[in-house]
């Protein structure tokens, strides 16, 4: 009975009205009246960081999980045209008449047949079955507007499957002019020395 | 009789929902994506009994700014965590009810505070695999590249689409011309991101016995060498595309013996 009478005291101390008084100062002054609340802030400030406290209720990820479900796998060997790059280095009125040609050169995509007969060593036994002609890949060197369009130097290399990025030392050099709507190969050179291989990266 | 005042001691003691909620914290900044981020509510250590803590989320990046929609959290408590898998600037609103605590009284209005943080994409690679293994020519070597966030490379939980831009090449001390630009677009078994945020990226050296540079190098000495820069293009909490750059390595490959070689990645 002693020990029962011993338990029912802290009860008393810790009920609300107690703790009012302590932390507050006693209950509101008008009954009825209830506790003067900071408003909500007009502006959204940035959370403020400390430790976390007491039980957390971990809950549902926000926004999907990373799902690494396999994507189908592209045909590597799926022919993908002619794609042309303006130099990394343009910038300004230069990017933006470069990208105007890559667009055009990009587009046309037909291959010289001097360019086609230029890699036709991608053809022997050694190179069948482990890399595939899907298209042409072009970087554009040089390129000015004239009076009534422009000119561009292009080195061009086939593309090559698998692999986004495998390619040959080995390329043509091809000047176009393009004038009143009208697109013209100038020149087509053919370097000597390069590489007759594959880079796969 | 005897258990009674024990049962209720106990009552007081674990009710953990009283006070007047004054303000909210996160845990930690900067918060990377696949934190695991938690709120907490702070009191002021008063009488009044607490109802309930709503914990709402909105994203409010890029196209979002104008939306007003929010979601709750669905863990509901005065600390609430959730694993962040969406990159973004979020707003977080908390709303408190609370009950009476006195006869006399009734229970004050609600509290609604909102603040914001920044949930940030991963901030660059780390080469974990594959870096100097020497490799017979004709046969490829994998490069691995894991994704890691912060100053203390935690490894990121992360999706998106890899890409690598690979120039300057130099093949044994010609420079050439070729710039790949920015690729894939889509799923390559040569260059992907596996399922530990790590990009996975073959290279390759032909072994072609009459033209390949690989045998014109001397043992010990460089074939060639390029500059790889890498990203992922990924989406915000807003469903807006993001581009996150992963760094920028200059890649060598050597001839170690009469028939092996090695790739050699350094960050930039």
């Amino acid at each position: 009975m002693s020990r029962a009478r011993f338990l029912i005291v802290p009860i008393v101390v810790l009920t609300p009205a107690v703790l009012a008084t302590a932390l507050h100062g006693g209950p509101p002054a008008q009954p009825g009246a209830a506790p003067a609340l900071a408003p909500a802030p007009a502006v959204v400030t940035e959370a403020p960081v400390g430790p976390p406290r007491g039980r957390v209720f971990r809950g549902k990820p926000i926004g999907k999980p990373p799902t690494f479900v396999a994507a189908p796998v592209r045909d590597p060997f799926a022919p993908r045209g002619t794609t042309v790059l303006p130099h990394k280095d343009a910038q300004g009125v230069d990017l933006t008449l470069q990208q105007t040609i890559a667009a055009v050169l990009s587009r046309r995509d037909q291959p010289t047949p001097e360019r086609i007969a230029h890699f036709a060593w991608l053809g022997s036994p050694h190179w069948s079955g482990r890399v595939k002609m899907v298209g042409w890949h072009g970087n554009i060197t040089e390129a000015s507007q004239t009076a009534d369009g422009w000119t561009a130097t292009v080195h061009f290399r086939p593309a090559l499957g698998p692999g986004a990025v495998a390619f040959t030392p080995d390329h043509v050099i091809e000047t176009y002019r393009y004038s009143r709507g009208k697109l013209e190969l100038v020149k087509i050179v053919h370097p000597a020395g390069t590489f007759q291989t594959v880079i796969g990266d | 009789m005897r258990f009674v005042p024990a049962f209720l001691v106990c009552v007081l003691v674990a009710a953990p929902c009283r006070a007047l909620v004054t303000d909210w914290q996160i845990d930690h900044v900067p918060v990377f994506v696949g934190d695991v981020l938690t709120c907490t509510a702070l009191d002021d250590g008063g009488p009044e009994p607490v109802n309930s803590y709503s914990w709402e989320i909105r994203c409010v990046s890029g196209d979002c700014l104008t939306s007003s929609t929010y979601w709750a959290f669905s863990a509901m408590g005065p600390s609430t965590g959730s694993d962040m898998y969406s990159i973004g600037k979020f707003y977080v609103r908390l709303t408190v009810n609370y009950g009476q605590y006195d006869a006399n009284t009734p229970p004050p209005p609600d509290t609604v505070i909102e603040h914001s943080f920044t949930v940030q994409p991963p901030t660059g690679t780390l080469i974990i695999g594959g870096n100097g293994q020497s490799t017979p020519i004709g046969q490829g070597v994998w490069l691995y590249f894991q994704i890691v966030c912060g100053p203390n490379n935690t490894t990121a939980v992360f999706a998106g689409q890899p890409q690598e831009h690979v120039y300057n090449y130099v093949v044994l001390g010609v420079p050439q011309s070729f710039d790949s630009g920015w690729v894939p677009s889509g799923f390559d078994p040569q260059f992907y991101m596996n399922g530990s945020a790590q990009i996975v990226d073959m290279k390759f050296v032909s072994d072609d016995i009459m033209t390949s540079p690989f045998w014109k190098a001397p043992i010990g000495g460089v074939v060639y060498t390029r500059t790889q820069d890498l990203r992922v293009i990924t989406q915000d909490c807003c469903g807006n595309q993001v581009i996150v750059p992963l760094g920028s390595y200059t890649v060598g490959t050597y001839r170690d013996s009469v028939n092996t070689y090695y790739t050699y990645a350094a960050p930039n």
